[in-house]
Order: C-alpha cells, then sequence, then structure tokens
C-alpha cells in the first residue's frame, strides 16, 4: 500500500456529470511526485496544441503531491493547473491555506476535470464519495457567502472549499482560485478556466487517519525538530513578525520596488503601505495548514476602506502592486482593493498591473475620462483603483477592456498604449525589478507561466557568506546580484531546480531550505518517512527538472519559441533614479544568457529539449507528442 | 574585556564606517543584537546573519576573532 498519499486520481467529466477513479502504479508517483509535475504529465497527455483555454476541451487539474497533508509546517500547498487563457500556454498557480491537505484526506490525490457543465455545479468529495452539486444558490455570489452556503449545503462546517468568485464566471482572464478565503491560486487565469466550465468550487472533506506513513515515528521527531528551529531561526522569526510586508521597505531601499508602471524604482510612499505602517492595521497572524511559521495578515482598517477581516490582509506582491506601482500610498484602499480581490477572485498582481496599466495611460492622454464615465484615474488616486477593479469585476466599460489583460486591452486600446503594456508571454509581472537581481530576470524570461517570482532564488540573499545556504545544489562562489555572467545562469538553473522542488512537492518556499528552517537534509528525511522511498536529493531535483521539461515541452508545442523567452522594454531602461541609478539590463546580454541557459539544459538553440534529454529524463514518450506538435 | 571581531554588512544595512570593519571592538560577551543596535542598525531588517561562516541569530554571542556578516531582507513572494 502507498504510505503518505492515496493512490488515486479523480478524473471527472461535465459534460457528462460523469467521474472514474484512476489508480496509478507507485513508479507513476515516484515519477511525478505531484504538484507541478503530475499537472504537466495531466495536462500533456489530456490537452493536444492549439486547444481553446475558454473551451470544453480544456483540462483543469487540482492537485496535492505524495507528501501534502503530512503534518509538517508548510506542507499544505497545492496546484491549481490548466492551459492558461492568459498566455496560451502552459499554466500553473500554487497556494497554501487548508484545501491541499482535505483534497488529499477526502481520498484522491489529484482531480482531473475535463468538459464543460451544462449548467453551474460544485463538486463535492467526502471521505471517497464524490458528487457534482446544483451550484445555482451561489453562482453570483462572492467567496465568502459561497464558502458559508456550500458548507450549510453538505451539511459540514468544516468542508474546505476551493472556489471562484464572479471574475471567475465571467471569466476575468486573470481571475483565480481562493480556498479559505485568504489563499489564492493567483496566477494564469485559473478562475477563468474554472467559470467556463461552470465549475464554481470543489469542497472537501475526508479524514486524515487513513493514511499511513511509512515510519509513523520519525515524522513525529522530524516535525518537532523543524517546528522548534522555525521557532529560533532569525528568517522564520521575522516572516512571522513582519510577514511578506517586511519585504516593501526593505526593496525601496534598494532601489528596486516597482513604482508608478514601471516607469521608477523608488517610492516615497514605501514605510506607509510596508512595514512599519502595517503595524497599525495589523489585526493578528493567519496561518495555513499545520504551520508553526504564521506569516499570514488579517488587517482590520477605518472607514472609507473597511475590510471584512475574514479575507485577511494583503501580502508583499498586493501592496506593491495596488500601491507603488499605482503610487498609492493608502494602506486603506491597497487593504480594501485586497478585499475586493479576494471577494471577487481576482489574482491581485494581474489587477494591480491592469489598473497601473490604466493610469499610465490616462497620464499621458492614450485613456480619456470619456472612456472612463468621466473619471481620469492617474497615479496616487486610491478611489479611481478601487473603482477600476469594481468594472473589472462586472466588466462593465473600460473594466470589461481590462479584464482581458493588460497585453489584449493595449491591442485594442492601439499602438499608443503599447508603450506602458508590460507582460511577459502574456501575464503581468510580478514585484520585483530584475535590474537589481538579475536571476530572476532569467525567471522572468523563462518561466513556462510568463514572470513568475518564485520559481528561483533571488539574487540579493545569497551574496557573501549568505551563499554557504546554496552549496548542497553546487552553487559554491557568492552571487553577484548584478552580473549576468555565465556564473549567474548557472546559479539560475541550480535555484530554479530547488524552487521548483517546492512546486513539485507542494512545499510553501517560507518553510524550507535554502533559507527556511528545513535543511535539504532534513527535508530528504521526511520525504524518506513520509513515503517509504529511499530517496535523495538528487532523484526529487531530477523529478523537478522533468517537471520544468513538460511544462517546455507543452509550451513548444503551443507554439512558443526563443522570442518569447524575453523581458519587457522597461527592463532594458536605465532605473531613473535611485541607489541603482542608471542599472539596465542588456537585451544582448540577456539573450546570449538565455542560450546558454539552453545549453546547460540539454536544450537546442530554439529552446528544444532535445531527445536524449528526454530519455535522460524517463520522457521518452513525449517524443512522439512533441512531434505531432 | 574588549575583544576584537570582524564586521561585514551587506547591501541595505551599509554604512559609511563599518561597512567592513576588519578590527572593531567589542566587551566580552556582546550578543549580535546588542551589537546592531550600537551601530544603529534596525534590527527588524536583518534578516540572516553568519557568524565564521555558521548561521546565527540575533542572540548569538560575539566572541574574539569572530567574522560577522549581516544581511537585509532583499527577497519576496
Amino acid at each position: 500500500m502507498p504510505y503518505g498519499y492515496n493512490g488515486k486520481i479523480l478524473h471527472v467529466n461535465l459534460t457528462d456529470l460523469n467521474f472514474e477513479i484512476e489508480t496509478p502504479e507507485e513508479i507513476f508517483y515516484r515519477r511525478y511526485i505531484g504538484g507541478s509535475g503530475l499537472a504537466a504529465y495531466y495536462l500533456l497527455k489530456n490537452i493536444g496544441p492549439g486547444v481553446d483555454p475558454l473551451g470544453p476541451e480544456n483540462v483543469l487539474i487540482f492537485t496535492g503531491s505524495v507528501v501534502t497533508g503530512a503534518p509538517f509546517s508548510g506542507f499544505s500547498r497545492y496546484t491549481v493547473a490548466a492551459k492558461s487563457p492568459l498566455t496560451g500556454g502552459f499554466g500553473e498557480s500554487e497556494a497554501g491555506g487548508y484545501f491541499g491537505p482535505e483534497l488529499k484526506f477526502s481520498g484522491f490525490d489529484a482531480v482531473v476535470i475535463k468538459g464543460k457543465a451544462p449548467k453551474p455545479v460544485y463538486l463535492w468529495i467526502n471521505n471517497g464519495r464524490v458528487e457534482l452539486k446544483d451550484a445555482d444558490a451561489v453562482w453570483g455570489l462572492g467567496n465568502a457567502e459561497t464558502l458559508d452556503k456550500i458548507r450549510e449545503d453538505v451539511g459540514d462546517d468544516k468542508a474546505r472549499i476551493a472556489s471562484i468568485g464572479p471574475a471567475g464566471e465571467r471569466m476575468v482572464l486573470f481571475a483565480n482560485v481562493m480556498n479559505e478565503l485568504a489563499h489564492a491560486n493567483g496566477r494564469c487565469g485559473m478562475g477563468a478556466v474554472m467559470g467556463s466550465k461552470h465549475l464554481k468550487a470543489v469542497a472537501c472533506r475526508g479524514d486524515a487517519k487513513h493514511l499511513e506513513f511509512a515510519d509513523a515515528e520519525h515524522v513525529k521527531k522530524l516535525v518537532s525538530w523543524h517546528n522548534q528551529r522555525i521557532k529560533e531561526h532569525l528568517p522564520n522569526q521575522n516572516m512571522r513578525k513582519y510577514g511578506t510586508p517586511m519585504f516593501v521597505v526593505g526593496l525601496n531601499k534598494a532601489g528596486i520596488l516597482p513604482t508608478r508602471n514601471w516607469r521608477e524604482s523608488v517610492f516615497e510612499g514605501a514605510e506607509k503601505i510596508g512595514v512599519p505602517g502595517y503595524e497599525k492595521i495589523l489585526k493578528r497572524n493567519a496561518t495555513c495548514y499545520r504551520c508553526a511559521v504564521g506569516c499570514k495578515r488579517v488587517v482590520e482598517t477605518a472607514e472609507p476602506y473597511h475590510v471584512n477581516p475574514r479575507y485577511g490582509g494583503p501580502e508583499y506582491e498586493t501592496l506593491a502592486s495596488f500601491g507603488s506601482l499605482c503610487g498609492i500610498d493608502d494602506l486603506g484602499a491597497v487593504a480594501k482593493a485586497n478585499e475586493l480581490c479576494n471577494h471577487n477572485g481576482l489574482d491581485t498582481i494581474g489587477a494591480g498591473a491592469v489598473v497601473a496599466f490604466a493610469m499610465e495611460c490616462f497620464e499621458n492622454g492614450v485613456l480619456t475620462a470619456a472612456d472612463a464615465d468621466g473619471r481620469k484615474i492617474l497615479f496616487g488616486d486610491a478611489d479611481g483603483m478601487l473603482w477600476l477593479v469594481d468594472k473589472i469585476v462586472n466588466r462593465k466599460g473600460l473594466g470589461d477592456l481590462l479584464a482581458q489583460g493588460v497585453k489584449r486591452a493595449a491591442q485594442k486600446i492601439g499602438d499608443k498604449a503599447q508603450a506602458y503594456a508590460f507582460t511577459i508571454k502574456g501575464q503581468e509581472i510580478p514585484l520585483h525589478d530584475p535590474r537589481g537581481k538579475t536571476g530572476i530576470g532569467l525567471s522572468f524570461a523563462l518561466s513556462p507561466t510568463g514572470a513568475d517570482h518564485v520559481e528561483t532564488p533571488h539574487d540579493t540573499i545569497f551574496v557573501g557568506d549568505a551563499v554557504k545556504l546554496l552549496a548542497p545544489l553546487g552553487i559554491l562562489d557568492p552571487v553577484v546580484p548584478l552580473a549576468l555572467d555565465e556564473a549567474k545562469v548557472h546559479f539560475f538553473k541550480q535555484g530554479q531546480l530547488s524552487w521548483g522542488l517546492n512546486n513539485v512537492l507542494g512545499i510553501c518556499n517560507f518553510v524550507d531550505a535554502p533559507l527556511f528552517a528545513l535543511s535539504y537534509e532534513k527535508l530528504i528525511e521526511a520525504v524518506k518517512a513520509i513515503t517509504g522511498w529511499e530517496t535523495s536529493l538528487w532523484e526529487l531535483l531530477r523529478a523537478t527538472e522533468r517537471s520544468e521539461v513538460m511544462a517546455r515541452i507543452f509550451n513548444n508545442r503551443e507554439g512558443f519559441g526563443p522570442e518569447d523567452d524575453c523581458l519587457f522594454r522597461r527592463l532594458h531602461e536605465p532605473i531613473p533614479a535611485g541607489p541603482l541609478k542608471g542599472q539596465r539590463i542588456d537585451p544582448d546580454r540577456m539573450k546570449k544568457a538565455i542560450q546558454l541557459y539552453y545549453e546547460m539544459m540539454g536544450w537546442d538553440e530554439q529552446g528544444r529539449p532535445l531527445p536524449a534529454k528526454l530519455h535522460d529524463l524517463s520522457l521518452g514518450w513525449l517524443m512522439e507528442t512533441e512531434s505531432d506538435g | 574585556m574588549n575583544v576584537n571581531i570582524k564586521i561585514k554588512l551587506f547591501a541595505t544595512l551599509r554604512a559609511p564606517s563599518t561597512e567592513t570593519a576588519d578590527c572593531y571592538s567589542i566587551p566580552a560577551g556582546t550578543t549580535v543584537h546588542a551589537l546592531l543596535e550600537q551601530l544603529k542598525i534596525p534590527v527588524e531588517e536583518v534578516n540572516l546573519v553568519f557568524i565564521n561562516g555558521n548561521c546565527g541569530n540575533l542572540t548569538s554571542i560575539l566572541e574574539g576573532g569572530d567574522r560577522l556578516s549581516v544581511f537585509p531582507s532583499l527577497g519576496g513572494g
């Protein structure tokens, strides 16, 4: 019998309203593990190139991993994946919270959903029993009301629910999937895919006791060791004390806080929206399943921007996207934008980015008051920002245009808007400036999901002695944040494997190696104790590379090529002011670095994994798939 | 009794006088936290300390000949 996982995958066909259960062999789990690896497998197997991401042929996957739900701090993340309506490529997004473990306890390691329901439904999985239930009563509702009503409907107030809000129902292309109101699978428009399938929510409930660990005593010992180290380890202490809002002031001091649609990199209001300003609205900490870190925030704000504390509080990305990127220093307004997004199911990175894009268009006369019911929404206009978010959710007027994301909105507004439209592969940009950390630039350019900030180490952390944390990955020389040379490509390639492993195993980046409490050695011990596999860091990093190669092949099949592995114009221009004034990324140097990365990975000059690489990773079955494309 | 240590501050924590102090005198038994306060480095901005190449804490006690590296929080997520 499998240890740590169920050995069961649930396949649901919404068109026919039926389902079947697959029971893969152990070797399948050992090869694909979970998260982005398992998701990539099912996307490649089930979707041919060219399908409409919002059509019934697209496949939507909810998956944890073989270790999800084990009682370790941070082993709670799960992946939602599908072909992305935003990028047209590989779509994947992770969230913490409580849904991932509960899905596992409910009896399935993953759910693979095809088709489109004739009318709104939600999926209810209760201790192995599967039911598609009528969602008429919750269609149109925000996430809190949806959560409450579904719990009432299934008669279980402990059911865990991943749902979409009205934004997903209306297929806003950056709509997200929320679980427990404050945890988002934010990126790639997974909420729009769910909406296109008339699937309002997945609710689940199960008994954790049926999952057995290979060495339960050792799991217990390791959990206790990990939680003790979390208490004593400074980066974890800081994460508990300040949460991700602490990044705002630090990045601003370093001169790399994206400001006013990437026009600037220093924001005069940073202290108001980050710590210390944040302390004034902080009501309490919150956490994810069994996590001792407790980095999540719950905020309370006064009128005019009163927020419902059930929706948590803004994280760093949200503070920067609705704050500095929109030139807004009113933390109450930013918290309100966060609440609106969590209630309606919008990705806060995408939503803030599209508002900032519109603001720069207004500043330059590309959009005018005639486009927005008489409003001219400039940088710093907090009410205007909230008004736009509401219009996007409701797809009204200018909001309907912006609901399609920055890339499509700019195409429709016209040539002049292109100067202010910044995306990579059609994905809005996370709030990190690669001009101060070039490894993040490589990550932005090369991520299969478009710009992504959690697929690689941030260069700035691993300078000087701190590089010792990366030694188990074979990175021995101190990282130089501004360099874009051979050493940086090596750092990125190796670092990407470690961060990618968290996406495969479904582990939070704030609990494990290299920076946080669980060392690589203990992480491997944990996987061994849970699964009983005599595994190694080497084997797990190979599984991570396998998942990266599968995502790459998915995109190649969809017609993506080296020209899509790029940054955006403003990053090639000098930072106008601040500590890193004049810093830019040379486009030719970036191209060379990307070519070198392809070579290091065993890919050809077009970024296609070579046949030998596929065989090396036991992915020979993809040879046929690839030539079909 | 005073002892000498080496200090290296990184990125935004750099101060002109202490950016690299090869020979900095502190009272024996000083903790990292106390030293940072003495150097007027905002403790809340410190995310990582290394002592002689090993990960340390704010409560770690510094000894003569120690090499201290102090890093700010410049990550993301």
